[in-house]
């Protein structure tokens, strides 16, 4: 029950107190006499008392029941039944009533809260370089020509060691048009269409030869293990292998691995890399390459505009002679057009293509370097993480608990008046 | 005035059998009271099982701080019985039930049939509230302590409010 602001208890008047005084002994089963004005009170006390109707015993008896067995949700109320062995349709609430669980809004609530910090704590914990790479990897080249469509399925998605060098060797033998999509910039850049001007160094078509190697230090019988992990993290990022080796001799072992890296993904690698072990050393270099690429690719352009020029001039040649001489020029132009596009993409592959040395050595001490503070930093960084999710997810669930208790108050204020609005005929 | 004392040997016994002991002596109340509100035998009935399921699953938030284990019930009750007089919207009604006659003697019925149709009358003519106030105490037999802690109000101005509505009914009976 609720209460609301109470009156202030003030005592009854002596002459209100007396009769209903009177009430409550009748009531009590008391015989009262007395003033003419009291048995009138003690009459229609009795009269309204014998007003009191008397329950069903048949329905009764089906209550009874019902409350000895704990008022079980499968059971149908008792006034149901008894309506329904009298045969008395029942309305549509009430038997829907009969059906519904009774928890089924706390339950929901509970699983979609549940459902919140899962999807939370997926989606934080979830996410770490490999994706990245991953997505590097899939992403699709811009434009290419016709002489680059090979190029574009080669780099687009994770190579096997054989399809890689295919694709390396087709690179370096094929012949390609200037504006060929065929390399990247820094950080993965998408070069633009056929048709692009001359560029200049420092511009967003910046080339730039990467390099990088790293040490890894393991233990010694886990040098192999960790060789086939940097295989396995390199070419699920399209990376070649060109070289490895593996040296074991007593009790250390040494594993040396040569990785030609799409420049796209190198940050990636080197990300992943660092995770799977003990990290000794890591270099970085990069030399920008922009102007011998520029240059290249605008020798190669001018040896093919000579060439064209050398075609005009031989289709409106007069004489045998001078087509003769035309013909002798249009074969060198032809020789200087191949030079110049194995200098464009010898160029170009040093952009493209960026060289990681991987090298493992063993470290039978590795273990034993690992403190109780590291073992402590591990335990603090699962505790964030569990800590950022929960954070992440009470910010989530805080203002729809808000929202859920505001209209729970709105609506229990309205039914609370509704219900008393009832009594107003 | 029927009461059921809460001594402290009964605030501390395991919920179910309190529960069980209220249910024992509250069932015919509340049923009563239930019908006293809506004049329908059918839903009093199924306002009365409502309300001992609802007090069932309740039992053990219930606080003896905030008034007797009865009173806590008849709540549970009276929200029950105003939402199914919500629903159906349905006025006082004449009594009409023979059975209620049958028991008296030839020449009392004939008496109390006057008085208490007199009486049925009087009630129909009661509002709502009046009605209500008549079924706490006369039909669930709550005190008035017990009344005004149910209707939001103090003890004092629930007798008021009785002994107007009662007085109302003597005088209509004459």
């Amino acid at each position: 029950m609720r209460r609301r602001g109470r009156d202030a208890e003030a005592p009854l008047d002596p002459e209100i107190e007396r009769d209903l005084e009177i009430v409550d002994r009748v009531l009590a089963g008391e015989a009262v006499s007395g003033s003419e004005a009291e048995e009138s009170w003690a009459d229609v006390t009795t009269l309204i008392r014998a007003e009191r109707p008397a329950v069903d015993p048949e329905w009764a008896e089906a209550l009874d029941e019902w409350a000895r067995q704990g008022f079980p949700r499968s059971r149908r109320s008792p006034a149901n039944e008894v309506m329904r062995a009298r045969g008395i349709q029942l309305g549509w609430l009430s038997r829907l009533s009969d059906r519904l669980p009774r928890r089924a809004g706390p339950l929901a609530g509970a699983v979609a809260s549940l459902a919140i910090i899962a999807v939370v704590a997926v989606s934080t914990l979830g996410e770490g370089p490999g994706q990245e790479a991953q997505l590097d990897d899939q992403a699709p080249m811009a434009t290419t020509s016709d002489g680059g469509a090979a190029e574009q399925a080669a780099e687009v998605a994770p190579l096997g060691p054989g399809a890689a060098m295919n694709a390396l060797r087709r690179e370096s033998s094929e012949a390609l048009a200037p504006g060929d999509v065929d390399d990247v910039g820094i950080g993965g850049g998408i070069e633009g269409a056929a048709t692009q001007p001359r560029i200049a160094p420092g511009t967003a078509n910046r080339r730039v030869d990467r390099d990088a190697s790293i040490t890894i230090a393991a233990r010694p019988d886990e040098v192999r293990s960790t060789s086939d992990e940097v295989i396995s993290i390199a070419r699920s990022l399209g990376a070649i292998v060109a070289s490895s080796q593996v040296s074991e001799s007593g009790g250390s072992a040494t594993a040396q691995l040569d990785l030609q890296v799409p420049t796209r993904n190198l940050d990636a690698a080197i990300g992943r890399l660092t995770e799977i072990g003990e990290i000794d050393s890591l270099n970085e270099s990069s030399i920008d390459i922009t102007k011998p690429y520029v240059s290249a690719k605008d020798r190669l352009e001018d040896a093919r505009s000579a060439r064209d020029s050398l075609l005009e001039a031989l289709a409106k040649a007069t004489t045998d002679e001078e087509a003769e001489a035309i013909r002798a020029q249009i074969k060198d132009a032809r020789r200087e057009i191949s030079r110049a596009e194995a200098r464009f993409e010898n160029v170009a592959r040093q952009a493209r293509w960026s060289s990681l040395a991987v090298v493992i050595r063993s470290d039978a001490g590795i273990d034993e370097d690992r403190t109780l503070i590291d073992w402590l930093e591990d335990a603090a960084d699962v505790l964030q993480a569990v800590a950022g999710v929960l954070l992440i997810s009470a910010a989530i669930l805080l203002p729809i608990a808000l929202v859920v208790a505001i209209v729970w108050v709105a609506v229990s204020g309205l039914r609370r008046r509704r219900r008393e609005r009832a009594l107003d005929d | 005035m029927h009461q059921v004392a809460e001594s402290t040997t009964e605030l501390e016994a395991p919920a179910a059998s309190a529960f069980e002991a209220l249910y024992r002596d509250c069932r015919d109340d509340l049923f009563a009271y239930a019908y006293g509100m809506l004049h329908d035998r059918t839903a009093a009935e199924e306002v009365t099982a409502t309300a001992f399921e609802r007090a069932y699953r309740k039992r053990n938030r219930f606080n003896p701080q905030r008034g007797s284990r009865r009173a806590w019930l008849f709540g549970i009750a009276r929200n029950a019985a105003l939402d199914e007089l919500r629903r159906t919207r349905r006025r006082a009604e004449l009594f009409t039930e023979p059975a209620d006659t049958a028991s008296a003697g030839v020449y009392e019925q004939a008496d109390l049939s006057v008085s208490r149709i007199a009486l049925r009358r009087a009630l129909a003519a009661l509002d709502a509230r009046e009605r209500e106030l008549i079924a706490l105490k006369f039909f669930a037999g709550l005190s008035n302590a017990e009344i005004g802690s149910l209707l939001g109000t103090s003890a004092s101005n629930a007798g008021t409010r009785l002994h107007r509505t009662i007085d109302k009914l003597r005088k209509e009976l004459g």
